[in-house]
C-alpha cells in the first residue's frame, strides 16, 4: 500500500483535467441514468401518493406485485407482447438474410448500388413519418381502400380491425427495416474468404449450393448474434411504433407491456403498479438474455459478451 | 439452377423490393402536392400529380402552429446534438487513456447503463423534480450522454496509432495539448458519423416530448405530426384545417393533402443528411463497434 498510494495519486494528478471534464457527465450518469434504476426497485414496493412523492409514501413489500399477477388484464398484455415479439422474430429475422444474400451475388453493380441507397432510407424515418405513410395508405380513403373500390369491393377498415392490427404493424416494421438489416449481414459476408468461391466454381457447384455451403455458414455467428439479442428483448415489442399504430378498438390484441406502463403510469397516474410491471419486464429480460447468451455460446461459440 | 437464371431472378427480387420500399414515399410527395379539385376529381388516387402545387407547403408554412413547432425541432436538434456529442467525446476520450486511473470503473459504469435502464416512470419522475418539465430541457438532457456511442468512440481513439501519442509527448506536449490539438481533431470522422445519428435521432423523437411537454406550444414537429393523424388533438387539426379555406378553388387543398405534406416535411432534414450517413455507415464503423 505504502508503495503505490504515491503513485497513483502522480498518475492521477497527470489527467487531472479531464477528471474535471467529466465532472458534469458523472453527475449525468448519477442523476439521470443510475438515480432512477435506484428510484425503480423503491418504487415498486412503495404505494406512491402523489403528496408525498416518492420518500413520503409507504412500503408496501410485494403487494404491488401479488395486484398486477391477479389481474386477467397483465396476462393478456403478456401474451399481447410475447406474441407480437415472436411474430416480429418469425417473420423478420430471414428477409434481410435473403436481401443480404441477393445483393451480395448479384453481378450488376449498377442495380446493387442504387437499390442499396434507396433499401436504407426507411430506417431514419420516425415511427410517426412512419405512422402518416401508413394511414396515406391503409385509412379509409387510403390508397389501398381507393383500388379496393376500383374492383367493386367495400372499404376494409384496416387501422380500426383487430385482425389486421398485428400484420399491419409487423409488416411495416419489416418494410422499415429490411434494408438497414441488410448491413449487418454484408458486412459479414465481406469477411468470407473469396477463395472458397473460386473452389466451389472449379468443383462446378451451382449458386443455390454455394448458398448453402459457403454464404450461409458465412454469416452464421451474425445470425446467432441478432437472435440472441432479440430472444433477450422478448418484452420489448416496439412500445414507440405500436404507441401511434394502436387505438382503443385494438387494445385486445395491442396493447403490450411498453404501452400498458405507459397508459397506467402517466394517463391513470398509477405510478408503483407500472413500475412493479416494467420491473418485472426488465427482470424477466435480463434473465431471457443471460439464457440466450450461455445457449449460443455453447451451440455456436459466439454470444454477445 | 445456372448462374443465369439466378442472377436474373435475384435482380428481378431486389428491384421488386427497392420499388416497393419507395412506393409509399412517392404516393405521399405526390399526393402533397395537388389542390383540392385534383384530389376530388381522383378520389385520393394519386401517384402522379397533373398540375403540381406546392399551396399545401404555402398553407403550413403560413400557420403559426407549424412555424412553431419547426422551430421547436430545430433547437432541439442543434441544442441536442451539440451537447451530446460534446458530452460523449470528452467521455469516450476520457475513458480511452489507458493509463488514467479508474478508467476500468468509469468503463463498466457506462456498460451497466447499456444493460439496464430506469425504465419510464421514474425518469419522468427525475426530469419532474428537477422542474424540467415543459422546457427545452426535458427533450435534450436526459439523452445528454449516449452510451453505446461512448464505446464505439472509445474503441475509435484507441485505434488511432499510438505513435501519433509518443512524438506528441516528445515535442513537449502535455495531456491537455495531446487531447485537444491532436487527438480530437483526429476523431473528427468518427464524430461527424455519432453527430449525424444524433441528430436523426433528435429530429425524429417525439415520445419524449409526448411525455415532458403538456404546453401544446412547445411540441415539436413529430408530436404535432403524431397529433394529427391520431386526432387526439382536434383543435391542431382546426389550427392547420383553417389554413385549407380559400376564396379560389384552385387555391384549396384538402385536409389530406396537407397531412402528407406534413409528413413530407417531417422526412425532408432526413433525405438531406441521407448521403452524408451513408457515407458513414457503408464504411461499417457502427459495425465494427458492435463487437468491438
Amino acid at each position: 500500500m505504502k508503495h503505490t498510494q504515491p503513485k497513483l495519486i502522480i498518475r492521477m494528478r497527470r489527467f487531472w483535467f479531464l477528471y474535471l471534464l467529466i465532472v458534469p457527465i458523472l453527475i449525468y450518469y448519477g442523476v439521470m441514468r443510475y438515480y432512477p434504476m435506484f428510484l425503480q426497485f423503491v418504487l415498486a414496493f412503495k404505494k406512491y401518493n402523489l403528496l408525498g412523492g416518492v420518500w413520503g409514501s409507504k412500503w408496501v413489500g410485494w403487494d404491488n406485485f401479488t395486484y398486477i399477477f391477479a389481474k386477467d388484464e397483465f396476462y393478456q398484455v403478456l401474451s399481447n407482447t410475447v406474441i407480437i415479439s415472436l411474430l416480429r422474430l418469425l417473420f423478420g429475422f430471414f428477409p434481410p438474410i435473403i436481401l443480404a444474400i441477393l445483393l451480395y451475388d448479384l453481378q450488376s453493380t449498377f442495380i446493387r448500388r442504387i437499390s442499396q441507397t434507396i433499401l436504407y432510407i426507411p430506417h431514419f424515418f420516425s415511427w410517426v413519418v412512419m405512422y402518416g405513410l401508413i394511414f396515406a395508405l391503409f385509412s379509409n380513403t387510403g390508397l389501398i381502400n381507393q383500388i379496393i373500390q376500383q374492383f367493386g369491393g367495400g372499404v376494409q377498415n384496416f387501422l380500426m380491425a383487430p385482425e389486421w392490427f398485428r400484420p399491419l404493424i409487423v409488416s411495416s416494421a419489416i418494410w422499415k427495416e429490411i434494408g438497414w438489416g441488410t448491413i449487418i449481414y454484408m458486412a459479414g459476408l465481406a469477411m468470407v474468404d473469396s477463395t472458397q468461391y473460386d473452389a466451389a466454381k472449379i468443383d462446378g457447384a451451382g449458386p443455390l449450393r454455394r448458398i448453402w455451403h459457403i454464404t450461409l455458414p458465412g454469416i452464421r455467428h451474425v445470425m446467432v448474434f441478432l437472435l440472441t439479442l432479440s430472444l433477450g428483448g422478448v418484452l420489448s415489442a416496439g412500445g414507440e411504433q405500436i404507441l401511434l399504430f394502436y387505438n382503443p378498438a385494438t387494445y385486445s390484441v395491442g396493447d403490450i407491456i411498453d404501452t400498458y406502463v405507459y397508459r397506467q403510469g402517466l394517463n391513470e397516474l398509477q405510478y408503483s403498479m407500472a413500475t412493479a410491471v416494467s420491473l418485472f419486464q426488465s427482470a424477466i429480460g435480463l434473465v431471457l438474455i443471460l439464457v440466450a447468451n450461455a445457449v449460443s455460446k455453447r451451440t455456436a461459440g459466439t454470444g454477445i459478451w | 439452377m445456372s448462374e443465369r437464371v439466378y442472377q436474373w431472378t435475384a435482380a428481378s427480387i431486389v428491384v421488386i423490393i427497392t420499388i416497393l420500399s419507395l412506393v409509399p414515399l412517392w404516393y405521399v410527395i405526390s399526393g402533397s402536392l395537388v389542390n383540392e379539385q385534383e384530389w376530388m376529381e381522383k378520389g385520393g388516387f394519386i401517384l402522379w400529380p397533373e398540375k403540381p402545387t406546392l399551396i399545401a407547403y404555402e398553407r403550413l408554412l403560413a400557420g403559426t402552429a407549424f412555424t412553431q413547432a419547426l422551430l421547436v425541432s430545430l433547437i432541439r436538434t442543434v441544442l441536442g446534438t451539440a451537447l451530446t456529442l460534446s458530452m460523449t467525446t470528452i467521455f469516450a476520450y476520457a475513458v480511452s487513456r489507458k493509463a488514467m486511473p479508474w478508467r476500468k470503473a468509469l468503463l463498466f459504469a457506462v456498460l451497466v447503463t447499456i444493460l439496464f435502464g430506469g425504465g419510464l416512470i421514474p425518469s419522468y419522475i427525475v426530469v419532474r423534480d428537477l422542474h424540467m418539465l415543459n422546457t427545452i430541457w426535458a427533450l435534450v438532457i436526459p439523452s445528454m450522454v449516449d452510451s453505446w456511442s461512448v464505446l464505439v468512440l472509445k474503441q475509435f481513439f484507441e485505434n488511432l496509432p499510438e505513435e501519433m501519442e509518443e512524438s506528441a509527448k516528445i515535442d513537449g506536449a502535455g495531456e491537455v495539448r495531446l487531447m485537444w490539438a491532436i487527438m480530437i481533431p483526429m476523431a473528427a470522422p468518427a464524430m461527424a458519423a455519432i453527430g449525424l445519428f444524433t441528430a436523426v435521432g433528435h429530429w425524429n423523437a417525439w415520445f419524449d416530448s409526448l411525455i415532458y411537454i403538456d404546453n401544446a406550444q412547445l411540441h415539436p414537429l413529430q408530436l404535432l405530426i403524431r397529433n394529427m393523424f391520431t386526432n387526439a388533438s382536434l383543435s391542431v387539426q382546426q389550427n392547420l384545417g383553417q389554413a385549407s379555406y380559400a376564396m379560389n378553388a384552385h387555391n384549396r387543398v384538402s385536409i389530406e393533402t396537407l397531412k402528407m405534406a406534413l409528413v413530407v416535411f417531417g422526412t425532408i432534414p432526413i433525405l438531406c443528411v441521407y448521403p452524408f450517413l451513408q457515407k458513414h455507415f457503408t464504411k461499417g464503423m457502427y459495425l465494427g463497434a458492435v463487437k468491438g
